[in-house]
């Protein structure tokens, strides 16, 4: 396989801790900012700039409320942000030998 | 990139997703809590039935599912309020359990009180939900046990029919306690387990 036949990857997801933010947001319909930092096992500084940059590209909604009297911030994959993302798994699998593509 | 850079990102997203998808949402503190006010309406009514007060069962009955709903939906409130992340399983199992809720209803209360079939019947009828609850609920979460519940309840509502009106409340009872309570503890220590685990 030539560096040609490969897929360009989508740089907004292309990151570690925004690739498993999308992964978490992908299996559920909404998901709150301390479940995302437990679960992608980040600091609160770091998600919020990921975060950021997810939401800018329009791959995520972010709102913001309060539960009583804390404040909340709930994240949401958007239509756009589940395409980008499904088509960001298919060009990592052209990065895998053929046989390997359904295993992936 | 290298192949195994690849395979890394994909094992990002497996965890990822798998965590995700495999949380119960479900407590189980309301399942208790049901079994919990069945059991004591179950009781008050075999009372009332003893010193042949046969007029007041409906109205144990009624306090009993005012009291539950008014529960449930206080539950409701407070759990949406706590709630991290909600996946697709737990909102599935949410309307399954307004669903069978409003099935234990109309097919345990509402018809029996309106005379549309006699009272005799909602042991078997309450097995029938029950198992529909389970079976499913054991489907959503990929818990096998619960589905061998569900099973056992709609194999309890043949076997409820086939027996006699005088065994029949006693065959329930124990059926409700496997059926019922082994689950809902179930549950509540496996949503324990995961807020542990977290």
């Amino acid at each position: 396989m030539t560096p040609s036949t490969f897929a360009p990857l989508d740089p907004v997801i292309h990151a570690p801790v925004r690739l498993a933010v999308l992964s978490l947001l992908l299996s559920v319909r909404e998901a709150d900012f301390v479940y995302l930092k437990s679960a992608a096992g980040t600091t609160d500084g770091n998600l919020s700039v990921h975060l950021t940059k997810l939401e800018e590209a329009g791959y995520v909604a972010i709102r913001k409320s309060f539960r009583g009297k804390k404040p909340s911030t709930t994240c949401a994959l958007t239509e756009r942000g589940r395409k980008a993302f499904l088509e960001y798994l298919k060009s990592l699998e052209s990065y895998l030998p053929q046989k390997d593509h359904k295993n992936a | 990139m290298h192949e195994q850079d690849v395979r890394d990102e994909i094992n990002v997203i497996k965890a990822m997703v798998e965590k995700s998808r495999r949380s119960t949402a479900e407590s189980g503190g309301l399942f208790v809590f049901w079994g919990v006010l069945i059991i004591a309406a179950m009781a008050a009514s075999i009372i009332l039935e003893h010193f042949k007060v046969y007029h007041r069962i409906w109205i144990v009955w009624t306090a009993a599912v005012a009291i539950g709903w008014i529960y449930s939906f206080y539950f409701g409130i407070r759990r949406a309020r706590s709630r991290k992340a909600e996946t697709y399983a737990g909102i599935s199992a949410r309307y399954l359990g307004l669903a069978c809720g409003m099935g234990f209803f109309l097919a345990c209360f509402l018809f029996p009180v309106l005379k549309i079939y006699p009272t005799e019947t909602i042991p078997m009828a309450f097995s029938l939900v029950a198992g529909i609850l389970f079976f499913v609920l054991g489907g959503l979460f990929e818990w096998n046990m619960m589905k061998w519940i569900g099973l056992i309840w709609w194999l309890g509502s043949v076997g409820l029919g086939l027996i006699g009106e005088a065994s029949r409340n006693l065959v329930f009872l124990g059926l409700f306690f496997v059926g019922y309570f082994i689950p809902s503890l179930a549950l509540w220590r496996k949503h324990r387990s995961e807020q542990r685990g977290k």
